[in-house]
């Protein structure tokens, strides 16, 4: 849904699964037309064999100057505009809104079909909007550089969107940040645990290799519960793992998943029959999946190719620094309940410390490195200025970073607090991180 | 087709993990060649179609069908509809266009696929009801048809026997049919019809008719050079979807396109010239553009001097004057002369230099211009006969009255059925339809009834409303709401309609008539240069018989009790008349069985087998 | 034609008014020399043109009527040629200082049909409100932006609707669409996907108020999608706030409407219709006035040559 730059997929209302225009493929099966083009009264709409020169597709591709939409995207489209207008065919050249010429923002599919179905003539509309959609009166977007007399001129001029596409509102909402964050604690204990291990640092008890293995296993188990509770179609999981597409993140992710519990899960088992060689193996390829599981997230995000926000390669660090970051938080937290060695508490402080000053120079190297597109632009004002502002300057990076530094540079007593702050901020800069490109319209 | 599976899903599936999606061993055969496509379904598998389910894509779920050819009935337009009725379940599940339609060619616009939104609304009209409250209380109860028929026919005898013929009138919004109703009320001797007409085209009609006797263009915009719309008929409009086509093919082919609107309508925005003109100051452009083909020798001079009277004018208007052709051509320069696009410009806000080139462009155009008015600036203004007139004055001033490409009356491009029976023309004259102020109106002044009731003119026993909606579509709604409430202005009123309205609120019958897939009729209208007949049936009564499914009336194969006028009129007609006295059951009679009540197959039958002849 | 549908009778049809007599309908005819009709038994049945006898049109010439007599005869001399009439809405009826403004209520969508088509829920769904077109210029000037609301004064009432501010229309003119506004009582049933809850109130006297309850909203049906409507703006009515005006000639209602636009006042809320059927009445009897009176020439109550929806017997149309 989020790889398509077109917005072209929604999840059906009946079905409870993506469905897109598929050109009428059980149609054209059986050698019908497409039913657009075989109802249009002004013959608008033209399809064929763009390979037989004599068709009529191949003529008017030979002799009219077309267009496509997204063509930096590279998805090859094969729907080609004859005099595309381009304020019809970008959806950045004009403004989404709730109340077109004769309806409303279209949000008939989706969520919000599902939301209305639940809550039919008890909550209203404006709660839904609110909870779901982009265009929510809130949500109005800053423009870029408005200062700028040529940018103002052309505001002026600038087209009127009168009717839109169904919008497919918030897809990625709580679950998909608050799985981003167990699975960073999943793997970030693990990955700490054995830096702490290789490092020598004193402390790498029986005990606690236990516990993390546990805390593991743990918040694998809610990240794979968050998972499917995602999906609008929870068996359609099972296709994830049965009918993968090897070059899908998804499937990938799917997998490192379930590889890192499986390994995770044979070192307990060595942990228990204390077979010494068993936990040596599978801690190491704990640790390998465990990296998956830190990072993949990214490539997945990148995936999504009509999301330019998040197509950068800051991304992998980001996860990763993530990773360790939770993991160190929760150790913190472990270290109320487990006593840890002094050596071992430091090594923990000092991993918190070092990753989260490597978030806020990561953050800020993301955010303002020149961003090429209009959309990634707007992410970032909105990030910065606009909507997510204060949940991104007082939320993440003020709660989240700034004040668990300081606390632990002033007073590691209270390490815990920072930790929880720790906590919090990685799920509020990755809910922002997700929800914010979503918010842009793209068709 | 593309898809690899991979061994896990290979395992999967045989497991039962997933469902297999294994490739279906016996696909439906494609009926073209790869890389061809065609539109419909061969009408000779239209029996037994079997097809794919679109929402059961990748399944390759199969769907046995019957298809029924019907007509549309959301516009006047008639465009062709087939009906895909599942075999499994017996019911509708889609409508398509049906390309053996000669206007619409197998092309619709939205609400003709939309017909299954209202034949499947799951609050609709099922059942007819009767008031059991106040009139417009909004109490109903369910009641047979049988006591419905009963008591309308007591009512409407006794006004016949009292001779209180002007009391029973039936009003109709949307006709969608040919000449049925006309019988109907002739049968019965009243002067009874009342329409919407008077709120749609009256104006247009009374200004073509005027110059030739047909009340209404029918434009060959298929091979024009040059089009003068003031309408939006790319986009809406009565037969918007046959005449979108056809101005569209007439552009590919080269033709220009000229909107006076004074709104940016879809159809403008695709001109060649938008021509925004002050509301009613359309007239003034016209005659500028008149004015233009005249001084600068534009006009076509062997149709004007034949075919214009304008002998009649030099004698009527300048008595003394030889009646030369150049005569007139001074005089009416002379009469013309302050229609300059300079005034035009001023009254309307077009340019003049548009006018004088959208002229210019007409005038080459010669016999191929192509024009419409229907609505509109003609129904909008005082005086907005006067904009078809003035447009119309175009096409006679360029000889392309009748011509290839260019504007028809409408009368040459449609086809009038002959009837079983023709009832002799009533002798009595309604002047609460047409009443004495307005001897020239095009048609009845409906819009007034509330007043003309209010004034006392004149009082209605029985009313029927059908497929009408005044207290919403109409002006002034609430005069419409005082009169229906008030039952000794109208002592019953029975609403006729497939869908709830503003109006059946206040009825004291609501029948429940059927949608274009639920009734019959004839249908002909002038979309092109052409004459075509269409016919609309009730599908799943044809689908009955196709099955050999026995059944009496329509309503009964219909959802609910849904029935269909034709032998709601007949039934009714024959029970005002239960012994013949009245002479209305003559016009009944079965004309293929001595004695009998016609029945609707026999009707139609009749008509069609003349057609055929 | 159970089968197909429909069919052709001819593929094309032109210039019809050539079309000879037969020498069947030319026996026992005379050809008028000045102006070459052909009558038979009194009645018109063609032309001669040059040398051919031919059908030409219905019309007393058998012509096309530049000049109409039939005007002249039935006391309107001024228009028997083409001729410009001054609208009721012409910018001298129009004080544009007091916020006057023609309102083009007329025009219609595409997806809709009158309000036939209130209950096809994926028409509803594609259109369900009818804004107020104005242009940027006319909006500035009132100082209102797209969705502020105004109160539209006719001469019998008003109505409040929203503005689309827009510059696909002439400036000095409101536009509406038609199809849109439709509406039930809390008693009423049924097009729950078009209409929105009203209430009626009979305030005496004629004046009527219109107050709207609820705007659309999802409800549990048979058909799921019922529950998942998420549209709620339902539109105004605005034809129950216009007069009539019936054309004295044509009988046409005359659909522009001269109303007042300004900002809705502060007790108004979108939807609000207010209307007086008694100044209804009075505008009626205003437009009645400028009416010439049958009988024409002869008694009649209309020219015979004139088509008539269901034509009585041609005695019927002499006053007796």
């Amino acid at each position: 849904m989020q790889a398509c730059p077109y917005d072209a997929l929604y999840i059906d209302p009946d079905t409870h699964t993506a469905a897109k225009c598929n050109y009428c493929a059980h149609r054209v099966d059986i050698g019908l037309e497409p039913a657009c083009v075989n109802v249009c009264p002004e013959h608008a709409i033209i399809s064929g064999d763009m390979d037989d020169p004599n068709s009529e597709i191949a003529q008017l591709l030979a002799r009219e100057q077309v267009t496509v939409r997204k063509p930096e995207k590279y998805t090859g489209p094969n729907v080609f505009y004859i005099n595309g207008d381009s304020a019809s065919l970008t959806p950045s050249e004009t403004d989404r809104q709730d109340q077109y010429i004769w309806g409303s923002q279209n949000k008939g599919v989706g969520h919000y079909a599902r939301f209305l179905e639940k809550t039919t003539d008890r909550k209203t509309f404006e709660d839904m909007v609110n909870e779901l959609s982009p265009s929510s009166r809130e949500m109005s977007f800053p423009p870029i550089n408005p200062k700028r007399s040529v940018e103002v001129l052309m505001e002026k001029a600038k087209a009127k969107r009168v009717y839109d596409t169904p919008d497919k509102g918030i897809l990625w909402g709580w679950e998909v940040a608050g799985y981003v964050l167990t699975k960073a604690i999943s793997s970030g204990v693990i990955l700490l645990l054995v830096m702490a291990d290789l490092l020598g640092v004193k402390g790498v008890t029986q005990e606690v290799e236990y516990t993390t293995v546990f805390i593991s296993l743990f918040f694998l188990l809610l990240t794979g519960i968050l998972l499917v509770k995602d999906l609008d179609q929870p068996k359609r999981f099972l296709y994830v793992l049965l009918r993968p597409h090897w070059n899908s993140w998804l499937v990938r992710g799917g997998y490192s998943i379930t590889f890192f519990g499986l390994f995770v899960s044979v070192w307990l088992f060595g942990l228990y029959f204390n077979i010494e060689s068993v936990v040596l193996v599978a801690r190491w390829l704990s640790v390998l999946a465990g990296l998956m599981v830190a990072v993949y997230t990214a490539f997945l995000f990148a995936q999504a190719k009509g999301r330019d926000f998040w197509q950068s390669p800051m991304l992998v660090l980001h996860m990763l620094v993530h990773s360790l970051m939770a993991g160190s938080a929760f150790f913190v937290l472990i270290g109320l309940v487990v006593a840890f060695s002094p050596s071992m508490n430091g090594f923990i402080l000092l991993i918190l410390k070092i990753s989260t000053v490597v978030n806020v120079i990561l953050i800020g190297i993301e955010l303002s490195v020149p961003h090429a597109t209009h959309d990634s632009k707007s992410v970032v004002e909105m990030i910065l200025k606009g909507n997510y502002s204060k949940l991104f300057w007082i939320g993440a990076m003020l709660l989240g970073n700034i004040i668990p530094v300081l606390i632990l540079f002033v007073n590691p007593q209270w390490a815990f607090t920072s930790a929880l702050f720790v906590l919090s901020g990685i799920y509020v800069t990755e809910k922002i991180w997700i929800e914010a490109p979503q918010r842009i319209s793209l068709t | 087709m593309g898809h690899q599976p991979t061994f896990i899903e290979k395992i999967a599936e045989k497991v039962g993990l997933i469902p297999t999606l294994r490739a279906d061993e016996s696909p439906l055969p494609s009926l073209t060649e790869p890389g061809k496509l065609q539109g419909f379904p061969p009408p000779e598998k239209w029996d037994d179609w079997e097809e794919y389910e679109a929402t059961g894509w990748a399944r390759k779920e199969k769907k046995k069908y019957s298809i029924v050819p019907t007509t549309c009935f959301n516009c006047e337009s008639a465009c062709g509809l087939l009906a895909y009725i599942d075999k499994t379940t017996g019911a509708v599940r889609k409508f398509e266009g049906n390309p053996y339609h000669p206007a619409s060619r197998g092309r619709n616009c939205a609400k003709g696929p939309a017909t299954i939104n209202q034949i499947t609304d799951p609050e609709r009209i099922l059942y007819p009801l009767k008031r059991t409250g106040e009139r417009g209380e909004g109490k109903w109860e369910r009641v047979s048809w049988d006591n419905v028929l009963d008591d309308i026919a007591g009512k409407i005898r006794k006004a016949l026997q009292e001779k209180r013929h002007n009391e029973v009138a039936y009003h109709v919004g949307r006709p969608g049919h040919e000449g049925y109703m006309d019988r109907v009320l002739k049968s019965w001797g009243i002067d009874g019809h009342n329409s919407h007409t008077n709120v749609c085209s009256s104006g247009a009609r009374f200004g073509y008719n005027l110059w030739h006797g047909y009340d209404r263009p029918s434009p060959d915009h298929a091979n024009a050079d040059f089009i003068l719309l003031i309408s939006a008929h790319l986009e809406s409009g009565h037969y918007f979807n046959p005449h979108a086509q056809r101005i569209i093919e007439g552009m590919m082919a080269g033709a220009k396109l000229a909107v006076m609107d004074p709104r940016l309508s879809n159809t403008a925005s695709m001109a060649n010239y938008w021509m925004p003109s002050y509301p009613g100051s359309e007239a003034a452009v016209l005659l500028a553009m008149a004015k233009i083909l005249i001084d600068e020798n534009l006009y076509n001079r062997d149709f004007v001097e034949n075919w214009v009277n304008w002998k009649e004018y030099l004698e009527h208007d300048h008595p003394g004057t030889s009646l030369t052709f150049e005569n007139f051509i001074t005089k009416l320069k002379e009469v013309y002369t302050e229609y300059t696009p300079e005034f035009a410009e001023n009254e309307s806000g077009v340019k003049a230099e548009m006018i004088i080139n959208v002229s210019r462009e007409i005038g080459k155009a010669g016999s191929r211009f192509a024009t419409h008015n229907w609505r509109a600036a003609g129904s909008g203004n005082l005086g907005g006969w006067a904009v078809a007139r003035c447009l119309h004055f175009l096409n006679v001033l360029t000889g392309s009255v009748g011509t290839v490409g260019g504007t028809s009356p409408s009368a040459w491009n449609k086809f009038k059925p002959n009837f079983f029976d023709n009832p002799p023309a009533q002798k009595f004259w309604n002047e609460l339809h047409f009443p004495k102020e307005y001897p020239l109106a095009f048609f009845e002044m409906s819009f007034l009834l509330p007043h003309f009731l209010k004034e006392g003119r004149g009082k209605l026993d029985v009313y029927f409303t059908r497929v009408f909606n005044p207290v919403w579509t109409y002006p002034d709604g609430f005069s419409w709401i005082e009169a229906l409430t008030d039952k000794s202005k109208i002592g019953m009123h029975i609403a006729l309609t497939p869908t709830w309205n503003e109006t059946a609120y206040y009825a004291d019958y609501v029948l429940p008539m059927g949608h274009a897939s639920e009734r019959h009729d004839i249908n002909s209208y002038e979309t092109h240069s052409g004459v075509w007949i269409a016919f609309r049936q009730p599908v799943l009564r044809e689908a009955a018989r196709r099955n050999g499914k026995p059944f009496t009336f329509t309503y009964e194969v219909n959802p609910g009790e849904v029935w269909e006028e034709d032998e709601f009129w007949i039934e009714l007609s024959w029970r005002i008349d239960p012994d013949g006295s009245l002479g209305i059951r003559d016009h009944f009679k079965s004309p293929y069985r001595k004695e009998e009540k016609i029945t609707v197959d026999e009707y139609y039958q009749f008509i069609l087998n003349i057609l055929k002849a | 034609m159970r089968k197909y549908g429909a069919f052709e009778v001819e593929n094309s049809s032109y210039e019809m008014h050539l079309k000879k007599l037969s020498e069947n309908e030319l026996s026992n005819s005379s050809t008028d020399i000045d102006n070459g009709i052909i009558t038979k038994n009194g009645k018109a049945i063609g032309v001669k043109v040059g040398n051919e006898m031919v059908v030409g049109f219905p019309t007393p010439s058998r012509k096309q009527e530049f000049f109409s007599q039939t005007m002249n005869e039935w006391k309107w001399p001024e228009y028997t040629i083409p001729t410009y009439i001054k609208s009721h809405v012409h910018p001298e009826k129009i004080d544009q200082s007091k916020g006057e403004f023609p309102l083009l209520p007329t025009f219609r969508l595409p997806v809709l049909i009158h309000s036939r088509s209130g209950n096809a829920k994926w028409l509803a769904e594609i259109a369900n409100r009818n804004p107020i077109w104005i242009h940027t210029s006319d909006a500035a000037n009132l100082g209102l932006k797209t969705g502020d609301m105004v109160r539209m004064t006719t001469e019998i009432g008003y109505f409040v609707d929203k503005i689309w501010v827009t510059e696909s229309i002439k400036p000095g003119i409101v536009a509406c669409s038609h199809h849109i506004g439709r509406w039930r009582r809390q008693q009423d049933e049924g097009n729950r996907w078009a209409t929105q809850t009203v209430a009626i109130e009979n305030q005496g006297d004629g004046k009527w108020k219109m107050k709207k309850l609820k705007g659309i909203r999802p409800f549990k049906s048979a058909d799921k999608d019922s529950s998942r409507i998420f549209w709620s703006d339902g539109g105004v009515h605005q034809n129950i706030t216009h007069a009539v005006h019936p054309d004295p000639i044509s009988g046409m209602h005359c659909w522009h409407q001269k109303v007042k636009v300004e900002v809705a006042h502060p007790e108004d809320q979108y939807g609000d219709i207010f209307v007086d059927t008694n100044k209804s009445h009075e505008v009626y009897k205003e437009w009645l006035k400028m009416t010439r009176p049958a009988p024409g020439p002869n008694g009649l109550r209309r020219p015979l040559w004139f088509a008539r929806a269901l034509r009585p017997d041609d005695e019927a149309f002499y006053i007796k």
